[in-house]
């Protein structure tokens, strides 16, 4: 065998008698592409999508683009989840994969429409789940939090129709589930009911949840 | 030189004069350590070498004090709901997952009267409440230990008009620090504000029920 039959990892001497010698030779590599990394796969190195992908992630967020007027349908008794349009043209909506947002029925909240929704079934995880909460009625007023199954996660908020200084409406709180879970805004405590949204509570009610990890 | 003691990271040449690397692994590179590798990690750069680690960003880092539990303000060791006075909040499992964060209990209470925070940039959430003896308002906004502002400032009341026309009931925004910074929710303006929950006797839940901040760190 002379020198210049010496081989690394099949790979032959360049001109200069160099051998590179490549990130393969270490890892399995299969097809990489543009802002991958290599990650452990629990079982070998692999190149594969950048995991920090998890982190920070929208996973629902229901808000109208317009305003529409439903005062007539209904008022809110203690115990109820807050319904909010998930369907139609005038919805803006992130609803992933893995996420879904159930239909209202008249079990948990004022009446059933699947074109509302009443809660969002979530996958086991940590999430930062945010609700700005508005209500319909001059008199009416509403106290509410995030629940999962597991009971209540946020802080409480309690607002008001005819003063909307009074107290803050942001409700938020952060859940660690193991498994899936259902999440909701309920409606803890009021003096005098609300009823479902009429135009401008509308422009103010939204909920959003965001994977932290 | 003669050719059986050419090795490549400790392999030897074959009958054929191949150097095969086919047994050897990414932590057998030089400069690689590898340390109880779990999924999804990634190899990244820690000023030295080349290590396993969570990738960068990955996991987000936060700071949550207050889901809505109840406790009496008395407990809270505050005398006072005045301008100047951190408002305290409840927590009896706070979240912390930023790294080199720390949090100041009161006493051996779940009340929180400040936190400090590493150099970086932060988003901030945060709304408060307070009862009143008569219409009034009471604003908040996140300030530093040398009074430096670190946030909005926000308001609550009935009067809150009184102060600040059109103002927002939530502290929301972003902040950079230079360096470790301790920072406390504190009360900037109050009116009415009804001071006696700060007594054991006439004290109430609701501020440990209705506060709450969270802090996330950002790139």
């Amino acid at each position: 065998m002379s020198h210049n039959k010496i081989t690394v990892d099949n790979l032959a001497p360049n001109s200069t008698g160099d051998v590179p010698v490549n990130l393969s030779s270490y890892i399995t590599e299969s097809s990489p592409s543009t802002n991958q990394v290599i990650k452990f796969d629990g079982a070998s190195w692999v190149n594969a999508a950048d995991p920090a992908g998890t982190g920070f992630k929208a996973k629902a967020s229901v808000y109208l683009n317009e305003t529409a007027s439903f005062a007539g349908s209904g008022s809110y008794s203690i115990g109820n989840y807050l319904m909010i349009q998930k369907a139609g043209s005038r919805v803006n909506k992130i609803e992933d994969t893995d996420i879904t947002l159930n239909a209202a029925t008249a079990t948990n909240t004022i009446k059933s429409n699947s074109n509302w929704l009443e809660s969002i079934d979530i996958p086991a995880g940590t999430f930062l789940c945010i609700c700005t909460l508005a209500i319909e009625g001059n008199s009416a007023d509403m106290r509410a939090r995030w629940e999962s199954d597991a009971g209540g996660f946020s802080n409480y908020v309690h607002v008001y129709g005819n003063n909307n200084t009074r107290s803050g409406s942001l409700v938020v709180g952060v859940l660690t589930t193991a498994t899936t879970n259902t999440v909701r805004i309920v409606v803890k405590d009021q003096s005098t009911a609300s009823t479902l949204p009429d135009n401008v509570p509308h422009r103010a009610l939204s909920v959003h949840v965001i994977k932290l990890s | 030189m003669s050719h059986n003691k050419l090795t490549v990271q400790n392999q030897a040449p074959d009958a054929a004069g191949n150097i095969s690397l086919s047994s050897l692994n990414i932590d057998d590179l030089n400069n690689v350590t590898i340390t109880s590798a779990a999924s999804n990690e990634v190899i990244k750069y820690d000023g030295a070498g080349w290590v396993n680690s969570t990738a960068p960003g990955a996991n987000v880092e936060y700071i949550r004090i207050g889901q809505g539990e109840s406790d009496l303000y008395s407990n809270s060791g505050a005398s006072n709901l005045n301008s100047g006075s951190a408002l305290r909040i409840y927590d009896t499992s706070p979240l912390n997952t930023i790294t080199g964060a720390t949090l100041t209990q009161y006493s051996t209470s779940d009340w929180y009267t400040s936190f400090s925070l590493p150099a970086g940039k932060y988003f901030v959430l945060s709304q408060f409440n307070v009862e009143f003896s008569a219409s009034g308002y009471i604003a908040a906004q996140l300030i530093n230990n040398s009074s430096q502002w670190r946030s909005i400032r926000a308001v609550v009341g009935d009067n809150a008009g009184n102060l600040l026309d059109g103002a927002s009931t939530s502290i929301t925004g972003l902040f950079e620090l230079s360096g470790s910074e301790t920072i406390e929710l504190q009360i900037t303006n109050a009116s009415n504000v009804d001071g006696t929950v700060t007594t054991p006797a006439t004290s109430t839940n609701f501020i440990a029920e209705n506060t709450f901040i969270y802090i996330q760190k950002v790139d």
